[in-house]
């Protein structure tokens, strides 16, 4: 079995609004899937689904090759939304119950929450942690029965900096145990630094799946502008390096491959006699690609 | 995963709750105890009064007094372990760790059997405690004699409370309007609906106390009605229905709303 998942076609409308529309995705065991999408993609939607929480309207979805039959969700560690624990029992004892209903047993707990960060709060009631506790708390979960697949959704929704840097050295634990992992998120940067692939959903429609290397390239971009204008643009047509050109108002945007550092550029200006009044170098490349693609 | 299972799942969740923990406690303490307020009507002429505490009349006072916790507490219980669940979103997360939905609808209903069972025995053993304690001893043939099916009739009327309120959970979701129809229905609306509607415009008959509710309550009546039935000289039948009747009304009316939350709870997305 090397399919963890396969969702073929999957549609659901809320009234006339179409959350997904024929969502076809395929993931393979071990990746690190990131769900890329603006807010109102269809992301949780689609983890809902599959999570057998909504219904969907037509399609269908399968978890590793119908192996575990009706009910996978056994061997799946998941967060949909917000951490839901019940607010009257302490840390541990919310993850006693997720150990009940998964059958595990001489869990270590302890050991799940030192992982987390949560080793002093166990025995506090859930109603009193912070937003990032609880989110800490809903990670610890997932990891308990030692599931095949963990999904996350929005997992640095609403944390502040340091939550959200907390959050993120966790999950890059958890995606470097071997696991398979499923990662919704409207944030590019954390499907970057986190995810070996990336699905981009936009309004239900799958625009694009694949490596986050090949989809979301990392050439990057330049703001660059010299007094004589037109020997600039003369120039940047004799450069393999340039992708491509873009004219503004006040300067060009050049997209340069990856290879050439920014600085050589600077010097081969210099050299070829270009006295630049304007360089900037711009690290969203990532943004752009994104919204390239959501554009389109 | 087993009844069992699911049963202790059901405990580990609750076994914490300061709500259900003083729900427990209050019927348990009350049960025997709020039958002694008709010792203050020992000077006024009630029908029945001097059979209050002795069996094996004491049965139909408890199970009177009885009816009206169970009706309280035990179907606001009902009620509670289905819009809690969907308050905290743990209704979900069940799911998603990995009950099956047929599975966490079977849990609930095997934590109200057990809850049940429990209302009932205190029920049982604190009448026969209220009973010996007046008659100062303990002759068995006494406590058991003549107790019509008292046991299995409490056992009916608190799982029909129950099953009512997680109905309305199931329906209503949001326990502060379930709660509300809750007691409105038992209340009001059927009983409005009984006696100024379907008696007075569909039928004449007995047809119009074949009601979930009213077949409930004629589990365990309030014993008095039964010497001051003027009813039965108005329209040649007793306002009550028989026990016989009472049990099959209230198991028809358990299956309807076991059915109607099971269906409610598989269709919907959750």
């Amino acid at each position: 079995m090397s399919h963890v998942l396969k969702i073929n076609n999957l549609s659901k409308a809320y009234g006339k609004i179409k959350a997904l529309d024929n969502l076809n995705l395929t993931i393979e065991k071990g990746n690190i899937y990131g769900l890329l999408g603006p807010n109102g993609s269809g992301k949780t939607t689609t983890l809902a689904i599959i999570l057998s929480i909504l219904k969907a309207d037509s399609g269908s979805f399968e978890w590793f090759d119908g192996k575990y039959g009706n009910n996978p969700r056994i061997h799946i560690g998941a967060i949909l939304e917000t951490p839901n624990f019940y607010p009257y029992k302490s840390g541990v004892d919310n993850l006693k119950i997720i150990a009940e209903i998964k059958g595990v047993k001489g869990f270590d707990y302890d050991k799940v929450m030192k992982m987390v960060n949560l080793e002093h709060r166990k025995d506090s009631k859930f109603r009193t942690y912070s937003l990032g506790m609880k989110q800490r708390l809903a990670i610890a979960a997932t990891m308990i029965g030692d599931p095949e697949v963990v999904i996350f959704d929005e997992p640095t929704n609403g944390l502040d900096p340091q939550g959200i840097a907390e959050v993120r050295s966790i999950l890059k634990r958890v995606a470097e145990s071997g696991r398979t992992v499923l990662m919704a998120s409207h944030i590019l940067d954390e499907v970057e630094k986190i995810c070996s692939h990336v699905a981009i959903i936009k309004k239900g429609k799958l625009l694009a799946t694949g490596l986050v290397g090949e989809l979301l390239s990392d050439d990057y971009l330049i703001e660059i502008n010299s007094l004589d204008q037109d020997k600039l643009s003369k120039l940047a047509g004799d450069f393999d390096f340039i992708k491509k050109i873009e004219k503004q108002k006040d300067f060009y945007i050049w997209t340069i491959d990856n290879s050439v550092p920014a600085e050589q550029i600077s010097r081969l200006m210099y050299e070829k006699g270009i006295i630049l009044n304007h360089f900037l170098i711009r690290k969203q490349k990532l943004e752009e690609e994104f919204l390239k693609i959501v554009k389109q | 995963m087993n009844p069992i299972k699911l049963i202790k799942l059901e405990v580990l969740k609750y076994k914490d709750n300061s709500l259900i923990q003083m729900l427990l406690m209050f019927y348990t303490l009350l049960m025997p105890i709020v039958i002694f307020v008709l010792k203050n009507f020992d000077d006024i002429n009630i029908p029945g009064k001097d059979s209050f505490f002795t069996f094996p009349k004491v049965w139909e006072y408890q199970a009177y007094i009885g009816s009206w916790l169970t009706f309280l507490f035990f179907g606001f219980l009902g009620v509670y372990i289905i819009t809690s669940e969907i308050q905290f979103k743990t209704m979900r997360q069940n799911i998603i760790t990995g009950l099956s939905r047929n599975e966490f609808f079977m849990g609930k209903i095997l934590i109200t059997l057990v809850v049940t069972f429990y209302a009932t025995i205190v029920f049982y053993l604190s009448t026969i405690l209220v009973g010996v304690l007046h008659e100062g001893e303990f002759d068995l043939n006494k406590i058991l004699d003549h107790q019509d099916y008292v046991f299995l009739r409490f056992f009916l009327l608190t799982f029909a409370y129950m099953t009512f309120g997680i109905m309305v959970a199931f329906i209503f979701r949001k326990s502060g309007l379930s709660i509300f129809f809750y007691f409105s229905y038992i209340l009001m609306i059927e009983p409005l609906f009984r006696w100024m509607v379907h008696h007075k415009v569909f039928s004449n008959g007995r047809s119009f106390l074949y009601y979930p509710m009213n077949g409930i309550e004629d589990l365990a009546p309030l014993p008095s009605f039964k010497y001051i039935d003027n009813f039965n000289g108005l329209k040649n039948f007793p306002i009550l229905m028989t026990y016989t009747e009472a049990g099959i009304i209230s198991i028809i009316s358990i299956i309807l709303f076991m059915t109607v939350s099971y269906l409610l709870f598989l269709k919907r997305d959750i």
